[in-house]
Formats: structure tokens, sequence, C-alpha cells
């Protein structure tokens, strides 16, 4: 009787101990992580640029990855585009308004596993306008190095600058769609 | 004769600078154009503060005796600094500068000189040259944010300026023309702040501009050339 008590017992503390780390959290990874984007000039050519300061969480659930959550901020004023002055151009109101609008956020409102990855659908905020978003993130295996864990996804997004209320006087000589290409690691919490 | 055709030239040049200004100012217009509802602080200034700083001029003005006794220019000042307040606060709304934990005595500084440059540039009996040195000091304004990166926001001053220097050089009313140039006080300082708070004009950028606004303002009030008749110019 006792052994079949302690057994129960034993069973109980291992699901609940399953239970409790179904959903694997992991924190953005700056250092190894970057989001980037291009657009058009002139229709003949791509400027690239990067945003350095950006933050975020994704939540896996193995079990049900329907469950699972990606959330990131960018810091607007982080964005870089190897030329100061025209950075200085892009945080004022004529193009990303950063005083007035100073993150890009997405928040996931629906997860569905596709092979190699996740379909991810959310709220993506950019210069004040939030639009419903769909796209494929592709990674999210576990690999354990450097005494922690990590995992990885890339993705890259089509977005047109008009759906997002900035100034048709400022999309002509910069194409009006942007490519925005995240490639970011997360270390488990 | 020589003199004849060099008037006729020099008429010509006028009229065809004006031209330039006004057709230049038309086509700045078009950039002003604001969204509806605001979403930006240049859309708040042409929505909400712009108006709302056109009535208080033209409520004050109609309202203001002849004869300004102190205690009047006392409450003028008070509802002034409320105003700018107010003004400010719709300016920067929703901007990082009221969010987490706003630098209060940094944007009371600025609602405290906002409003006493705004009451320190004199309306009344306000010469036409009065006009014109506020459309200049909005001229500035501009200069200062494009040189900032905001080139919409620089050349938006261009229709204020030009309105205020045609509007205070055309009209004989003295009335409206203390409406004109408080008018266009309220908008150089309304710009110098989108400058300030969303551009990158510096606080002592903001300062030279208003401080020079101001002396030249007192300067030309006090300093009005006699016509023959003894009497002052307008």
């Amino acid at each position: 009787m006792r052994c079949i008590f302690g057994a129960v017992l034993a069973v109980t503390v291992m699901t609940a101990g399953s239970v409790g780390q179904a959903a694997d959290v992991y924190e953005y990874d700056l250092v190894h992580s970057s989001v980037s984007f291009k657009a058009r000039f002139l229709d003949i050519s791509w400027i690239h640029g990067r945003f350095n300061d950006v933050s975020g969480s994704f939540s896996l659930d193995r079990d049900d990855p329907a469950k699972s959550t990606f959330q990131l901020t960018i810091n607007v004023d982080s964005v870089d585009t190897a030329n100061e002055k025209r950075d200085e151009h892009l945080r004022q109101p004529d193009y990303f308004d950063t005083k007035q609008f100073p993150t890009i956020e997405f928040e996931s409102t629906k997860v569905k596993p596709v092979d190699g990855g996740y379909e991810v659908t959310g709220n993506f905020t950019m210069h004040g306008v939030t639009k419903e978003i769909t796209f494929p993130f592709m990674g999210g295996e576990e690999v354990e190095k450097m005494g922690a864990k990590r995992v990885g996804f890339g993705t890259e997004l089509r977005l047109k600058r008009s759906d997002f209320d900035f100034d048709p006087q400022a999309i002509g000589n910069i194409g009006d769609e942007a490519v925005i290409i995240i490639d970011c690691a997360g270390v488990k919490k | 004769m020589i003199r004849a055709w060099a008037a006729a030239i020099a008429v010509l040049a006028v009229a065809a600078a004006g031209l330039v200004a006004v057709g230049f100012a038309f086509g700045n217009v078009a950039l002003l154009l604001p969204r509806v509802p605001p979403r930006s602080g240049m859309d708040r200034f042409l929505l909400i503060v712009f108006p709302v700083a056109c009535m208080f001029e033209a409520v004050l003005a109609s309202l203001r005796p002849r004869d300004v006794p102190a205690v009047m220019l006392g409450v003028e000042g008070c509802l002034r600094l409320l105003a700018s307040v107010l003004c400010g606060w719709v300016l920067i709304w929703g901007s990082v500068y009221l969010r987490g934990e706003p630098d209060w005595l940094h944007l009371f500084a600025w609602a405290v000189v906002t409003a006493a440059v705004w009451q320190a540039v004199p309306r009344r009996q306000s010469s036409r040259g009065v006009a014109a040195a506020v459309s200049v000091a909005l001229l500035a304004t501009g200069v200062l944010i494009v040189l900032g990166g905001w080139l919409k926001g620089g050349l938006g001053t261009v229709p204020f300026a030009v309105a205020t220097a045609g509007l205070g050089w055309r009209t004989r009313d003295e009335q409206l023309r203390e409406v004109v140039v408080g008018c266009g006080t309220a908008a150089v300082v309304s710009l110098l702040a989108l400058g300030h708070f969303f551009g990158r004009v510096s606080d002592l950028q903001a300062a030279c501009v208003a401080g020079v606004l101001v002396g030249l303002t007192l300067a030309l009030a006090i300093w009005r050339p006699k016509r023959s008749n003894g009497q002052p110019q307008s």
C-alpha cells in the first residue's frame, strides 16, 4: 500500500513538473540576432539598414504549438543605415516620427505549426498604425551551446509604408514597399 | 526715360517675386494638409492649437480697451500662460515626452517662455514692420527646422510667413493687424516648440529666434518714423 502511494505521488510530481515545463520561454538575444530592412531607391537599387535596439521574447509550447507566443519590440531611434544624416532624417516626422511613435511592435495572436517552423499571425504596430499580419517564422529547433539553451527563427516581411500612414510625400524616391528581415535567436530563461 | 524704365522693371520684379512667394506658399499649403483625427504634432498644431490661438487673439483684441491698464496686461499674461500650458500639452500629446516620468520642469519652462514671448511681442498699434518681423521669424524658424532634418515641418512655416506679411502689410485696420501679429507670434512659438520636441531644434536656437523676434518687434514698436505732417506712419 505504501509502495503504491509512493508511486502515485512520484507520478503526480513528475506530471506537475512536465506541465510546468510545457512552455519554454526564451528571451531575444540581441548579440546573435538582427532586424534589418531594405527599400528601393529610385527603383534602381536597394537601401539597406538595421535596427540596433530590439527586445522581445518567445514562449514555445512543444506539446501544443498553438499556445506558443511571439513578441518583439524595436526601438525606432536605433535605426542605422550607415549614414548618420540619413538616419537623423529617418527619425524625423517626415518618416518614422520617433518622438511620437518610438517603437515598432509585434505581438502574436495565433500560431500554427508548419513544416520547419510556425505560421504566425499577430498585430504589427508601426508609425502608430496596427495591422494584422501573417508570416512563416522558420526555425524553432533547440540547441544547447555556450551554457544555455537556444532557439532561432527567421523570416522576411514585405510591408507597404502607405498602409502604415507614412507621409505620401516621403514615398517617392524611396519605394513604398519595405522588406524587413528578422533573424533572431532566443536564450532560454 | 531711363528712370521710368527702371521703375517699371522694379515693379515687375517685385510683382514676380510676390507671385513666386504666393505660389510657393500655396504649394506648401498642400504639404500641410492635416490628418483627421490628428496623429502628429503638426496635425494637432494645424487642427487645434493654431485655430484656438487665433480665436484667443481675436477675442482679446476685441475686448481690450484702448488705454490698456497694467492689471489688464497682468490678466492677459496669465491667460497666455494658461493657453501656453494647454497648447503645449496638446502639441506633445501621446509623445515620448508624456510617457514614463516626464521632465515637467523642462516642459513648464518651455510653456513659461512661450507665454512670455507671445505676450512680449507688441500688438497695440503694431506697425507693418512688426508684422514683417514676425514673418521673418517664421521663416527663420522654418530654416532651423529644415536644417535639423525635418523638411516638411520647415517648409510648412512658409504659408504662415506669407500670410502674416501679406495681411499685416495690406490691412489698414489696426485691430486686425493686432490679431495678425498675435496669431503670427503664436505660430512662431508653436512651430519652434514642434521643431524642438519633434525635430532637432535646440533650446539655444529656439531662444535665439524668440529673443531676436521680441527685441526687433519692441524696437520697431518704439521707433515709428514720422510723416511730413508729423503723424507716425502705420
